[in-house]
């Protein structure tokens, strides 16, 4: 896992420098001299596919005790996450998107809890202009792990991605997405529902 | 394809309900519970690998690199600024230290593994005499009696010798165990029924004497063939004694001469054992090697109970809870624990190989839970 968030990190590096590079170039007028067409969401259409990586921070809200009925605080600090996703158009505007994610989340003594959100989601693209809104919810699977034990659990993800076109090819976007973790434990007294938001901001290749 | 559809959907489903690597805690529900365990930290001590703990006095002594000082109220330690002459402004390691009535005593290695020497302690230093020739690994102490155990390298072979302490000087703890290759480096002692037991890696040497210590080799007084597995250490408590090996066993014998086996964990690699609170006992775990392809799992300690020669594992425990195990010694590996007395109180320490020291204080009615000190 370690090795594989510096690689993430240069991908992206090198997602944002292929943009400014092709943001210079849509920037010269075009044939028909529509600069502004480029940075239009037209409609998805059926086909079109659109890969995400993103970069943030994932706030961990708190935990939901099944036996006393209770909501108890995170008792954790908000850590890195990172997404990688891929939205593929079966239907104008309407996509079934894929994603892996992953949470670093530190914990009251110092350990960090990883959680890894595995989900696949659908999704309806709103364009506005050079803006796009698209809601999405999902199903999936999270795989935790602390101090050297792992549990996999089911996953429901809700939440929207915004995103800015920057020219025919890239876009920009920010995700703010929920996640809902249902952990459950032979001894029914470890049993825990967590709760944990997502925010990051990512660079999207339309495909 | 739609049978495709239903296994891949069966699959999707089992690994969604799958666990695997369960915890004592459930991993939300630690996060959740957790109490600052780090308070009271000593830095110098994070990652550390703790060789002894002793107390003399109103101070407890640890030897962890340097040898370190914590006197009764103080928060933290700190590296002991009192060392022998021979030791003071050397680099060092503290390498084994127990104490014995009124006396702190100390084996202290340079860095190239070289006996500075075996020193006493009572508000001053005092040099022993130790034998030339051999390395000192080892300090034990038991019945008031203060033990040391060496090696030395002879071709292939390593020997060892076993020693006791009269006045200031180490003498032969017996006349077959010196320089001998029937035995590994004494590790453990314990002493009851007017019997000495020390577990010496596959064997075990014992006697009534300080002076008449031997191997043991008669099978069946030995609780298992010596050609298995290794011991983990002994403790003796009134007149029951508790063996543990790196196998995952105990042997429980109330007379030393007939023991009962009780297989804990074949995945298991035990340390030295610690009777507390009378009949509860405690053994730390270790990730020692068995052979190349055998590493036991890392677990921190199991706890038992014993009544007469059986022994119960502990489904709860008044040291600690699921979440401050978890999130203290779950998966580490001991090397060794020590309940020292202070006064009305007591505190369980536990040693780890490369998690540093962790302590749980019993305040006369109740456990603390672990920290890390």
């Amino acid at each position: 896992m370690r090795s594989f968030i510096p690689v993430l990190i240069i991908l992206l590096l090198l997602s944002g420098t292929a943009i400014f590079a092709q943001d210079l170039s849509t920037e010269l007028p075009d044939q028909d001299g529509s600069l502004m067409a480029a940075r239009q969401f037209n409609s998805f259409e059926k086909g079109d596919g659109i890969l995400s990586l993103s970069l943030g921070a994932v706030f961990p809200l708190g935990f939901y005790h099944f036996d006393s009925g209770s909501f108890m605080k995170a008792n954790s600090y908000p850590g890195f996450a990172f997404t990688i996703s891929y939205a593929g158009f079966i239907m104008p505007n309407w996509a079934i998107e894929g994603e892996f994610a992953g949470g670093f989340i530190g914990s009251q003594n110092k350990d960090t809890l990883f959680v890894a959100p595995i989900s696949v989601r659908m999704a309806r693209y709103f364009p506005i202009g050079s803006f796009a809104i698209a809601p999405s919810a999902g199903l999936g699977m999270a795989i935790s792990s602390i101090g050297g034990y792992k549990h996999i659990d089911a996953l429901a993800k809700l939440g929207s991605s915004f995103l800015w076109k920057a020219n025919a090819d890239m876009s920009y976007s920010f995700k703010l997405f929920a996640n809902f973790i249902p952990q459950f434990f032979k001894n029914s007294e470890q049993s825990m529902l967590g709760f944990f938001l997502e925010t990051t901001l990512s660079v999207a290749y339309h495909m | 394809m739609k049978n495709k559809a239903i296994i891949f959907g069966l699959a999707v489903l089992a690994l969604l309900f799958a666990s695997c690597e369960e915890g004592p805690s459930g991993i939300f529900y630690r996060i959740a519970h957790e109490k600052p365990l780090y308070e009271n930290q000593t830095k110098g001590l994070i990652r550390s690998n703790p060789a002894f703990v002793a107390r003399l006095g109103t101070t407890n002594y640890l030897g962890s690199g340097q040898l370190w000082s914590k006197a009764d109220g103080s928060n933290t330690w700190t590296v002991s600024g009192s060392l022998p002459a021979g030791v003071q402004g050397k680099s060092y390691f503290a390498l084994s230290g127990v104490t014995v009535s009124s006396n702190l005593y100390v084996l202290f290695k340079d860095t190239n593994a070289g006996d500075l020497g075996v020193f006493s302690y009572d508000g001053s230093w005092s040099k022993l005499d130790i034998p030339t020739g051999q390395s000192a690994q080892k300090l034990l102490s038991a019945n008031g009696k203060l033990f040391l155990a060496t090696y030395a390298k002879a071709g292939d072979d390593e020997k060892y010798w076993l020693y006791y302490l009269n006045g200031s000087a180490f003498y032969p703890a017996g006349a077959t165990v010196q320089g001998s290759t029937d035995f590994s480096l004494p590790n453990s002692v314990a002493y009851a029924n007017g019997t000495y037991y020390f577990t010496a890696g596959k064997s075990l040497l014992s006697g009534t004497d300080e002076t008449a210590i031997a191997v043991v080799s008669s099978s069946t007084t030995e609780p298992k063939s010596p050609s298995t597995a290794i011991y983990g250490g002994i403790a003796a408590q009134g007149s029951s004694l508790v063996l543990s090996d790196k196998s995952g066993k105990l042997y429980a014998s109330t007379d030393g001469n007939s023991w009962i086996t009780k297989t804990v964990d074949s995945n298991l690699s035990f340390t030295e054992p610690l009777f507390y609170d009378n009949n509860k006992l405690l053994v730390g775990t270790d990730a020692q090697p068995r052979s190349a392809n055998d590493l036991p799992r890392a677990s921190g300690y199991k706890e038992f109970t014993l009544s007469g020669t059986a022994l119960t594992e502990a489904t709860a425990s008044a040291l600690t809870d699921t979440t401050n195990f978890a999130a203290s010694l779950a998966g580490q590996k001991i090397t060794s624990m020590a309940l020292i007395g202070m006064g009305g109180t007591q505190v369980l320490y536990a040693l780890t190989y490369g998690d540093g020291l962790w302590a749980n204080y019993f305040d006369g009615s109740k456990w603390s839970q672990w920290l890390r000190e």
